[in-house]
């Protein structure tokens, strides 16, 4: 069964180049530029792992990736968090507690085997 | 033995000479001491009376009793006659003064001149002043006055000697002494002349010293007037402190800074002169970390020492503190603080920073798309799963590195216009032309629709290339900003001189505390707590090429209905 991997990021470029490099890889993925979503697709979807923007325009990428580990019901998905900020590595040291984190710009052979890593 | 006749007749004789000799020198006596008038000697011609008519009996005792030699000479020199005074001079006895010649008293060095005078003197009263040589050889000074008498017994010559030995002791004694007061007048009168000169010299030096203190006061209430007006106008504040940390003198720039009045903040110390201190990581400061406790610690200066105080205004201000011990001598007596107000500089400091993690953001965010698009372009190629997604990778490919290019281009534009004003290359454009190329160009693949009205036929002389920038990037804005706007409206109006293009969206508008800082470099506005893409540069490059044009960029933005952005640029009739 394909995995399923909710990808929100605001720019729509690199939500559709990261969704085709997962689908090409074999995940089944949910996407959405629309941070307000994240918390609603989860529940819907129950993706296996969730890819979060730290800039999301309209909300804080670190906020709802708060909001999914605090939640028991979805704490256990993996979160990998994707930021062009090199300060935003210390989100991972901060309140939001995610599972990995990714530089922007990434190489979408290592930003495919830090997912298959967390499955 | 009986006595000879002869013997007898000696002796007999012997005795009349004898007695004759007493009676003689009786005589003498008498005629001395005046006791006699007149004389009756018995000679060859029989008894002759010999009267003693000049020395009368009084006149010859005044002649004894006076003082000055008196003799009387004859017409040889001999000695007729000499007081007893005369014989005193010369120490010679009287009886042997009688008879000798006058010129054997005289020293021989005056003899002759003595010859001359006396010589002289039978004709002609005469006075001179020669010397007398006494029986031991001694040089006595005399006075010689002379006058021929003539007598009945023929003519003799009468003279008066005065011992000048004590007037001559005097006079050399009085020319000693003149000499002496001479030279003590010289001395006083060079003391005098000295003194006058130190008195001139001390006095000119004495005014001049007046003048140069003067002079000196005069520049040091000039330089206390140049400080004091330094101290109240300098941009930076000055405090003085005392031993222990009180201030003693805050210029008006330090009591601006501390919000604190004159009065006031003397009563404080450097601890107290703010409400709180912090360190540049925002954590508090406390006493023993402040750079002038570190100072009196140290006795050394600090420099540029900068932390943030909160002020009695509960204004929060970066300050940067240089502190130095003050010492009279080397007696530790204070310190001496300035301080500037590096807010703005902090300010600008923390722009920057967040520019360039702003433009690292904005240029990796691009450059991801760019590198997947390539990376993606590389596995289809190779696998040739999806290859139907690669025009769409080369137009994301495309279209990213271009964004890349803008944003390299918008640094570009800053440090130019920063390093002196934009080059333009002018030429005759139609407005409304530029206007639609540009929408197309940005709004092509959006809902949003251009709607445009006004001098269609509009000529305007710009730099074409520069006021297509400012058209993108108010249409970029307009998206980015305005999203919910379905259409922009672009009005072109001719003015004397210029031409007026308005950019007008329906979007949220802009809170008008932001519109201040629209146009300043790295501003972006973020509406409704949005965070938006860009680097902030855009307005700031769009208002400088206008200015460039000679031209104005204003917006009028009401807030929930939309903002319009206008500019200027000049129209052909401006040549």
């Amino acid at each position: 069964m394909e995995k399923k991997i909710l990808v929100i990021d605001d720019n729509a470029d690199i939500l559709e180049l990261v969704t085709m490099i997962l689908e090409l890889d074999g995940f089944e993925v949910v996407s959405s530029k629309n941070g307000l979503e994240t918390e609603s697709l989860v529940a819907e979807h129950k993706p296996d792992a969730i890819l979060l923007d730290v800039l999301l325009g309209n909300v804080d990428g670190r906020y709802l990736c708060h909001l999914v580990k605090s939640n028991s019901e979805t704490s256990h998905i993996p979160v990998i968090m994707i930021s062009a900020s090199h300060a935003a590595r210390s989100i991972q040291e901060g309140y939001c507690q995610p599972d990995d984190f990714v530089s922007k710009p990434f190489d979408i052979d290592d930003l495919v085997f830090r997912i298959r890593k967390l499955l | 033995m009986e006595k000879s006749k002869e013997h007898i007749a000696l002796e007999q004789a012997f005795s009349q000479l004898k007695a004759e000799l007493e009676e003689a020198n009786d005589v003498i006596h008498a005629i001395r001491t005046g006791e006699i008038d007149a004389l009756v000697v018995k000679g060859s011609e029989g008894h002759q009376l010999f009267t003693l008519k000049s020395a009368d009996h009084t006149y010859r005792i005044f002649i004894e009793q006076m003082s000055e030699g008196a003799l009387t000479l004859d017409k040889f020199d001999n000695i007729l006659y000499s007081n007893s005074q005369f014989a005193k001079l010369l120490g010679i006895p009287l009886e042997k003064v009688i008879g000798m010649n006058f010129s054997a008293l005289v020293t021989h060095e005056d003899r002759s001149f003595a010859m001359e005078v006396v010589g002289g003197a039978w004709d002609v009263d005469t006075r001179a002043e020669l010397r007398l040589e006494n029986y031991v050889g001694e040089k006595i000074s005399v006075q010689i006055s002379l006058k021929a008498l003539e007598l009945d017994e023929g003519k003799s010559l009468s003279v008066i000697l005065t011992d000048l030995t004590a007037l001559k002791k005097s006079q050399s004694q009085l020319e000693i002494q003149n000499k002496e007061l001479e030279i003590a007048r010289q001395i006083a009168e060079e003391l005098n002349s000295n003194l006058e000169a130190t008195v001139k010299a001390r006095t000119q030096e004495l005014e001049s010293n007046i003048r140069d203190k003067v002079r000196v006061e005069e520049v040091l209430r000039s330089n206390e007037q140049r400080l004091t007006s330094i101290l109240h106008t300098m941009g930076e504040g000055l405090c003085i402190l005392d031993t222990i940390g009180q201030v003693t003198f805050a210029n008006p720039r330090a009591q601006k800074i501390f919000a604190l009045s004159a009065e006031e903040i003397l009563l404080r110390d450097y601890f107290t002169l703010q409400s709180e201190c912090f360190s540049l990581d925002g954590s508090t400061l406390q006493r023993e970390q402040h750079p002038i406790y570190i100072m009196s610690v140290n006795q050394k200066p600090v420099y540029d020492h900068e932390i943030m105080i909160r002020n009695h205004k509960d204004e929060s201000v970066y300050i940067s503190i240089n502190a130095s011990p003050l010492y009279d001598g080397e007696i530790f007596i204070g310190v001496v603080m300035t301080f500037t107000d590096v807010t703005n500089r902090r300010k600008i400091a923390f722009q920057k920073d967040e520019f360039i993690s702003v433009a690292s953001h904005e240029i990796k965010t691009p450059l991801t798309s760019l590198k997947a698009s390539m990376q993606l372009l590389t596995r289809v190629m190779e696998t040739n799963l999806g290859s139907e997604k690669i025009p769409m990778l080369i137009q994301k490919a495309n279209s990213n590195l271009a964004k890349v290019v803008h944003l390299a281009d918008d640094l570009m534009n800053v440090s130019k216009i920063q390093h002196g004003p934009l080059p333009l290359n002018l030429e005759e454009t139609n407005m409304a032309s530029l206007v639609i190329s540009c929408a197309e160009q940005i709004l092509n693949h959006t809902p949003v629709k251009l709607v445009i009205e006004g001098e269609m036929e509009l000529s305007v002389l710009v730099d074409q290339q520069r006021i297509e920038q400012v058209l993108v990037n108010l249409f970029n804005n307009a998206l980015k900003y305005a999203s919910e706007s379905k259409i922009i409206k672009v009005i072109i109006s001719q003015g004397e001189k210029f031409a007026k293009v308005s950019v007008q969206d329906f979007g949220a508008g802009i809170p008008p505390e932001k519109l201040a800082h629209l146009f300043d470099r790295y501003y972006q506005v973020d509406p409704q707590g949005k965070q938006v893409s860009g680097l902030g540069l855009g307005l700031y490059i769009s208002h400088e090429i206008i200015q460039r044009h000679g031209g104005e960029l204003t917006v009028e933005s009401t807030f929930d209905f939309g903002s319009t952005f206008s500019f200027t640029v000049p129209t052909r009739n401006n040549l």
